[in-house]
């Protein structure tokens, strides 16, 4: 049997023709189209409750709104009360249509005297947050710290150059002494060989004196590599030496003997210090 | 009588009052270009503080390098000098300097710092105007942090041998006389201002200090008047949060400012041996010079007269004298001429001992260059560092700064029953506009 047949039989059954059954099918469309539209509408409804109270209080607020700016342009003076009011009016305005554009969408605002709608304010409580401020503040924090260690590490190794420069300069003075008193015999030994003959003793003896600076620049270099070979702390004392102080020290400083070179250096100092 | 012409300066028969007027004007340029030339007198004792000053009397002093100045132009006096003696002087007299202010006890801590913006209580800052070794000029300009100027004078001093053979490191320099003339200027003056007045240096330099970490918030605590002098319009309040963060930046500075002067200190005592004997081997060789050279000068003077009494010699008398005299004659002529001779050699002998002194400058040359490559290392990777850290506090100061001061408002509610109530004017309005509506909607009906 096929469908044709079927619907036939259908047809002469039910007693209805064709476009009667298409009539109905149509009618039954329109009632369920209708029956959801009138279901949401009522949704709306109870949705947008407040909608037409909102849209009246909106229309009142602009009607006193008129009424003012009427009355202001009437006065020659601006009125400040009257201005606050406009604004005041405007603000209410602004916050119902917000009110309605939030509760029913906005084409509940339609028609309705709101202001134009303005791009999103950025939340600046957002951004200033305190946890902004809290991160420039630990910034600040952590930056000192860092420096703090570059400026202690600059410290010491500056303190540490200072104690090597004064420990080598004590040397480079006991070295220079040294070489000031071989200097000198040196000195009164060619004065001898020359004579009296002036002139020659004054041109020997500024040559010596170049000589022996080239011996002292020589014997700091020395100093430098050769750190406490020389007796530390007898550079102070030995500028003013009597004979009997400058040969102790001369003893003190060709003994061999490490023991008694000890012993004749603080005989030395003893001596000096007594004196 | 004929009328007496005047002479041509003096037109109309009028006095030259004009020349005399001009003769005075330079007359009183001459002196006061001298004016400021301070000649140091020997054993100036230093002005040294009696007892221990309050904290809030003691001014800070950052001494920068002093400037190295410029060589003589005179060959003579330029001999076995160099642009790099005069660097290692421009850092050795300012830590020397630093030196002698902190003996006197009148100041608080005591820098020597990198030629640049200070910003301290006390910026002193000079130039070698000479130096010699026996002879030191010295160009010193000292100003507050007001900008008021303390000292602008030029100090002089020629050291004897005695100076300089009793010059110890720290203590006693060979032109100590000038150092201590100069902290006694600067003694002086800081006595002869009020305990307000230090309070005001302090706090002047503490708020430029401020200023330029963030120029915001700090900028208007200063007045700057026409001459260039800062003044104080206020001061923010003791718990003021970006004066405190201000002061912790402060102190990394003063730091920063310890560190570069242990540098410094370090260069100091490196460069005294070798600059202490430069200057003592110098100047006896100086001395020996001038010694030799004034001995050549009477010796050939004397020979000059002896050959000149000769030619005199046989000028006088008849025949029988010029042959009885004869010899002498020649003795003398002879004498004269050795004498010359030995003059020259003496000479000669002297530009040995000036080319010992260049030897001596070569030598303290070589001794000061590395030190003055290391010195200027070390302080550039610190300033260098220090510089960028500035940087990043400018602005996270800057960025805390500009958080804090905004306005603290919020945004307006949007949804909310809460509004300002009504004035009565306006509740009146509204009531009225309801009538009328209710109006119209009955005659409407």
């Amino acid at each position: 049997m096929s469908y044709k047949e079927i619907w036939f039989v259908f047809l002469k059954r039910t007693g209805a023709s064709l476009p009667a059954w298409i009539c109905c099918l149509l009618a039954a469309l329109y009632l369920l189209i209708s029956f959801f539209f009138f279901s949401q509408a009522s949704s709306y409804a109870s949705d947008c409750k407040g909608l037409d109270l909102i849209r009246k209080e909106i229309g009142i607020l602009h009607h006193a709104k008129i009424q003012v700016m009427k009355d202001l342009k009437g006065h020659k003076d601006n009125d400040p009360a009257g201005r606050q009011f406009i604004s005041y009016l405007e603000k209410r305005i602004g916050e119902l249509c917000a009110n309605a554009s939030l509760a029913c969408g906005t084409w509940a605002t339609k028609g309705l005297p709101c202001p134009p709608v303005l791009p999103p304010v950025p939340n600046l409580a957002t951004l200033r947050q305190p946890s902004h401020k809290k991160d420039a503040e630990a910034a600040l924090v952590e930056s000192l710290g860092e420096f703090d260690e570059i400026l202690l590490e600059e410290q010491k190794k500056a303190e540490q150059e200072h104690m090597q420069a004064e420990e080598e300069e004590r040397t480079a003075m006991s070295e220079a002494i040294q070489g000031d008193e071989k200097g000198s015999s040196e000195e009164s030994h060619t004065k001898g060989k020359e004579g009296a003959e002036k002139q020659g003793a004054i041109t020997q003896n500024g040559m010596e004196k170049g000589q022996n600076k080239k011996e002292t620049s020589g014997a700091m270099v020395a100093g430098k590599t050769n750190k406490g070979q020389t007796a530390q702390g007898t550079s102070a004392l030995a500028k003013d030496d009597d004979i009997v102080a400058r040969q102790l020290r001369e003893a003190a400083e060709k003994e061999r003997d490490p023991e008694l070179r000890k012993r004749l250096w603080e005989e030395y100092r003893k001596y000096k210090e007594g004196r | 009588m004929p009328l007496k012409k005047a002479p041509c300066w003096h037109k109309n028969g009028r006095k030259p009052y004009w020349l005399l007027f001009l003769t005075l004007l330079l007359l009183c340029m001459c002196s006061c270009a001298r004016k400021n030339v301070v000649t140091v007198n020997k054993d100036v004792p230093p002005a040294l503080a009696s007892r221990q000053l309050p904290e809030d009397q003691l001014l800070n002093v950052a001494i920068k390098v002093f400037d190295p100045g410029s060589l003589p132009e005179d060959k003579d006096e330029r001999m076995g000098l160099s642009e790099e003696i005069r660097q290692a002087e421009a850092v050795f007299y300012a830590v020397h300097l630093k030196d002698t202010l902190q003996h006197s006890g009148f100041w608080g801590s005591v820098w020597v710092v990198p030629q640049g913006q200070v910003m301290e209580d006390l910026v002193v800052s000079g130039r070698i105007e000479y130096s010699d070794g026996e002879k030191l000029v010295l160009y010193i300009h000292a100003e507050d942090a007001t900008g008021r100027t303390w000292i602008d004078r030029t100090y002089e001093e020629t050291s004897t041998k005695q100076e300089r053979e009793k010059a110890k490191i720290e203590k006693q320099d060979a032109f100590q006389d000038l150092f201590n003339a100069i902290s006694n200027d600067l003694v002086k003056f800081r006595n002869s201002l009020n305990s307000q007045q230090l309070v005001a240096i302090h706090n002047t330099s503490e708020m430029r200090f401020a200023a330029s970490m963030a120029k915001e918030p700090f900028s208007h605590y200063l007045l700057k008047d026409s001459k260039g002098r800062y003044h104080l319009a206020a001061f923010p309040a003791e718990n003021d949060q970006m004066l405190k963060r201000v002061r912790l930046i402060r102190a990394r500075d003063e730091m920063l400012m310890d560190v570069l002067t242990s540098y410094y200190d370090g260069y100091y005592t490196r460069l005294w041996s070798p600059y202490h004997n430069w200057r003592k081997f110098r100047s006896e060789e100086l001395e020996t010079i001038r010694e030799i050279k004034n001995r050549a000068l009477a010796t050939q003077v004397m020979g000059f007269a002896a050959i000149v009494g000769s030619v005199l010699l046989g000028t006088v008398g008849g025949d029988d004298t010029y042959r009885a005299v004869a010899p002498i004659r020649e003795i003398l002529a002879a004498g004269g001429v050795a004498a010359i001779y030995s003059g020259h050699q003496m000479r000669k002998d002297a530009k040995m001992n000036e080319e010992a002194i260049k030897e001596l400058g070569e030598s303290l040359s070589s001794d000061a260059r590395p030190l003055l490559v290391q010195i200027k290392g070390d302080t550039l990777r610190l300033t260098g560092t220090a510089k960028e850290q500035y940087a990043k506090w400018r602005r996270l100061l800057s960025d805390i700064y500009s958080q804090e001061s905004e306005p603290n408002r919020e945004l307006p509610e949007i949804i909310g029953p809460e509004t300002e109530p009504l004035p009565e004017r306006i509740t009146e309005a509204v009531s009225n506009s309801k009538n009328q509506d209710k109006k119209t909607a009955n005659t409407s009906r």
